[in-house]
């Protein structure tokens, strides 16, 4: 008890300068030759990666060949003596056969683990849930906006195909207290939670915007976060550009627009507009009137974070220069941006209105003193980083773009590592 | 299987009222509660009668229909065509409401994926324009605002209360 291990240091030259990188260290037991064993991976540059293993007892690690060809989740989880991580940078839709990767103590390298066939919500918002161990068996645990709660347990893991089992959990409803001593019944008809949010989900705003009167529950569910990241996901025929985290998501509303100032781009799926003299972003997701093809809705989701109003002179500059904002990744009062025009980034500070070129770096005092401490700022650059990987999906034409916003992203890591 | 060889598989189902229905094995393979059934009995008997006490006759015949119809648009090669349209169209056209929230029930019950995405989708669509107490009748939920509250929610979205369809 209390025994303290000191890991070797590496001898390897790629850990010694990119320490700093991402890693991922996972811990097994081998049962062929009784031996506990440390895995650690590291992202040396995009999708390539490096993969050492020591054996307790040793004092070195070994470089092995296998690597896990994608980003990982930050927790893993150890099951059955290996290590399984959820592969984090998921495209739109669950990719059922390489969702889970997992690291194989005997053999020393990485397989894939087929994701159980969730009832429905093939998509990415059911994914952000880690894997847990449970009883001694890998399982996943999917919480639905619904208040109900799925798991799936790994059945038989030695066997091929992977079985898994499924248990549902009803939760105590803790934020609609009016409906939490009701029955189900009374909250959604005879109908299965399941379907209802289905239904849901292919429905337009509008008649959401409307059904949020039929029950205190149904408002619930519609003004859910949760329920706003499947609904996107459900909607959306491409890859989104913008990535909104979810905590910002409480913030924003939707209304319907009465009267743009400007639009930036119609053809853009999220850009950046000032309405009525302050920040919104208007979002493509909902913008077409899907029965009437030759006709488009203005939706917007104002911005009802500290809203502060753009100078005049500085819509004139976003105006006459046509930019284009993308990237939208903000926290308190500051956004980050990318111009696609200019290929600049930049900061806007929406109390102080104060507009920062940070293209060529961020200094790393601005962050420490204002709002932004390290975490946000790190929460900042996440959503960042994804939203640039959604962008190099989606193939920009632009080939410089991507190497250009890579580059930039390098350096955002490594200021927030200097933090 | 069957030693039979080439015969065709029968399979036997029995609702909750006490019909029992005789589905050829393709069909009844759709619904994944009969198909996980006869994985996890692999020497259930021929014969053997799967029931099930959660779908009454009325809906079972309704969804044989359709599965059979599907398994062969798709032995045909025509899944997804317009043939495939003009089928579920017809189908769902003479259905009431309680048909079809009877339907979606079973299905579910069954677990039908494909069956039930149509259904889910074709009650999207009736009740999209729809007032909100035609959708409360629908679900058979209870009002639980007050006056007060739902007009609260209301005036929070006005506009979506415009261009809504007569009940």
């Amino acid at each position: 008890m209390g025994e303290v291990l000191e890991l070797p240091r590496s001898t390897s030259e790629l850990w010694k300068i990119n320490w700093c990188k991402t890693s991922w260290y996972g811990m097994g037991f081998d049962c062929t030759t009784n031996t506990y064993k440390i895995v650690r991976v590291m992202e040396i540059s995009h999708a390539e990666f490096d993969t050492e293993v020591h054996t307790l007892g040793t004092n070195s690690w070994r470089r092995i060949g296998s690597n896990p060809s994608c980003i990982l989740s930050n927790c893993g989880v150890n099951a059955y003596g290996d290590m399984h991580w959820l592969r984090s940078n998921l495209k739109q839709h669950i990719e059922y056969e390489t969702m889970i990767r997992s690291f194989d103590f005997k053999r020393e390298e990485f397989k894939w683990i087929r994701y159980p066939n969730l009832k429905y919500f093939a998509h990415k918002s059911c994914i952000k849930v880690p894997l847990i161990n449970l009883r001694g068996s890998l399982a996943i645990v999917n919480v639905l906006p619904y208040n109900e709660m799925e798991i799936w347990v790994m059945k038989d893991y030695d066997k091929k195909e992977y079985y898994w089992i499924e248990f549902t959990i009803l939760m105590e409803i803790t934020n609609c207290p009016s409906t939490s001593g009701k029955n189900k019944q009374q909250c959604y008809g005879n109908f299965p939670t399941h379907i209802v949010v289905d239904i849901f989900l292919r429905l337009p705003v509008k008649s959401l915007l409307r059904f949020r009167c039929v029950s205190k529950m149904w408002c619930s569910i519609i003004d859910s976060v949760s329920f706003a990241n499947m609904y996107e996901s459900a909607r959306v025929e491409e890859p989104q550009i913008l990535y909104s985290p979810p905590y910002l998501k409480r913030e924003f509303k939707w209304t319907r627009h009465p009267k743009l100032e400007y639009y930036a781009d119609l053809h853009k799926k999220n850009s950046l507009i000032s309405l009525r003299g302050s920040l919104a972003i208007v979002s493509i997701l909902v913008l077409k009137d899907y029965e009437k093809k030759d006709y488009y809705w203005y939706w917007v989701r104002e911005f009802r974070l500290n809203i502060g109003v753009i100078r005049p002179d500085d819509i004139a500059y976003w105006q006459s220069s046509g930019t284009i904002m993308e990237n939208f990744g903000a926290c308190g009062h500051r956004g980050l941006f990318f111009d696609t025009f200019h290929h600049g980034h930049y900061v806007i500070d929406l109390q102080t209105n104060h507009i920062q070129h940070i293209n060529e770096c961020i200094p790393p005092e601005d962050y420490n003193s204002g709002v932004l401490d390290g975490l946000t700022f790190k929460r900042i650059v996440n959503s960042y980083t994804r939203s640039v990987l959604s962008l190099r999906n989606f193939g920009n034409p632009n080939a410089n773009h991507g190497d250009h916003t890579y580059n930039f992203l390098k350096r955002v890591q490594s200021v927030y590592v200097n933090l | 299987m069957s030693k039979l060889g080439q015969a065709k598989r029968i399979i036997f189902l029995k609702t909750a009222d006490g019909q029992l229905f005789e589905v050829d094995e393709p069909v009844a393979m759709e619904f994944e509660i009969v198909k996980s059934f006869f994985d996890e009995n692999e020497d259930a008997a021929d014969d053997t009668v799967v029931p099930l006490p959660n779908v009454s006759a009325e809906p079972l015949a309704g969804i044989i229909e359709f599965c059979k119809a599907h398994v062969e648009f798709r032995a045909n090669g025509a899944a997804g065509k317009d043939e495939v349209k003009k089928f579920n169209a017809e189908y769902i056209k003479e259905k009431s409401n309680e048909q079809l929230k009877e339907l979606i029930l079973a299905a579910n019950y069954l677990n039908i994926k494909e069956m039930l995405d149509f259904l889910t989708e074709t009650i999207a669509n009736r009740l999209k324009n729809k007032s909100v107490e035609y959708v409360r009748a629908f679900f058979g939920i209870e009002n639980d605002f007050t006056p007060q509250e739902e007009e609260a929610v209301r005036k929070e979205y006005e506009w979506a209360f415009e261009g809504v369809d007569e009940d």
